[in-house]
């Protein structure tokens, strides 16, 4: 497997020299040549796009069910895909884009900042020192939006131009958000929870 | 470099591959099971043909005059299955004077 990754959604694909061939041999109609695309696209980003939705999500079961949606998204909607952005971009929005669903369907689920870190804490999957737990409780705790764009900067390491192109906001309404994300993250981080 | 704290289940990434390789192969088999162009295009041109035929059947006859007229529809209903208030307003219909005003129609 080859991945490189330059501080943005920048993958390199094994076996395709550009994502217009990968494209094609994504959609073709022989199945060798389809799965072995398919293959190649999951040995690549397949775990990239695991961890982004685990940090946005916080558990292992929901992240799952977002990966396996994303893919079978990507795979449902190649024929809309223009090459106006990186293969490995318009997956990240769609990987986005199927977290950002999730949360909103647990947003009537009230929970905590303390629940967070509970829930992390019994997590057999997480194993984070009490400053981590501490910060990844905090951003679940912010709203989508803001958690979206922290995860994305601060975790992914990506630049305002690369989040842009996966949420589809403009650059200084991200710069906000993530002042405000940093903005709330801060006391909680500093608070005598654990 | 920021240690990942997120752990997963052993196999989990070869497992979901697989999972997902699954679905994408099933579907893309459901798509291929669907009726062929080549099918769909044939089907669509017969489709047309008969159509075509139909209209133009007016004019098959062995008479020079098309079946498009007035009277030459009359003649061509089935009064068995008629109502008798239809048999009524169809003998009205061929009056004389009926068929002066609506001269238009008979060729």
């Amino acid at each position: 497997m080859m991945m490189k990754k330059n501080g943005v959604t920048n993958f390199t694909f094994s076996g395709y020299a550009s994502d217009k061939i990968l494209v094609n041999a994504l959609v073709s109609s022989n199945n060798t040549i389809r799965n072995d695309a398919f293959n190649s696209l999951l040995e690549t980003i397949h775990q990239p796009i695991y961890f982004h939705l685990r940090r946005i999500l916080g558990n292992h079961e929901d992240a799952a069910d977002a990966t396996q949606n994303t893919f079978i998204k990507v795979h449902t909607s190649l024929n809309t895909f223009r090459f106006e952005s990186k293969l490995s971009s318009w997956i990240f929005s769609i990987a986005t884009r199927q977290g950002i669903d999730l949360i909103r369907k647990r947003r009537n689920e009230e929970v905590t900042f303390e629940d967070h870190i509970t829930h992390l804490e019994s997590d057999v999957y997480f194993d984070g020192d009490n400053a981590a737990v501490l910060l990844h409780a905090a951003v679940l705790t912010l709203p989508e939006k803001q958690r979206t764009v922290f995860v994305l900067k601060y975790f992914e390491n990506l630049d305002y131009k690369s989040i842009s192109e996966c949420t589809g906001t403009s650059i200084g309404a991200l710069k906000a958000s993530f002042h405000l994300a940093k903005e709330k993250i801060k006391p909680l981080l500093n608070s005598n929870v654990i | 470099m920021r240690e990942n704290p997120n752990k997963v289940p052993p196999n989990f990434f070869e497992n979901q591959k697989a999972d997902i390789l699954s679905v994408v192969s099933k579907s893309h088999k459901k798509s291929s099971s669907i009726i062929p162009m080549r099918t769909v295009r044939i089907f669509s041109i017969a489709a047309s043909l008969a159509l075509f035929a139909l209209v133009l059947s007016p004019w098959i006859t062995d008479s020079e005059t098309p079946c498009i007229s007035y009277s030459c529809l009359l003649e061509s209903i089935e009064f068995d299955d008629l109502s008798e208030s239809d048999e009524l307003l169809i003998e009205e219909w061929e009056d004389e004077e009926f068929e002066e005003e609506f001269g238009i129609y008979i060729f």
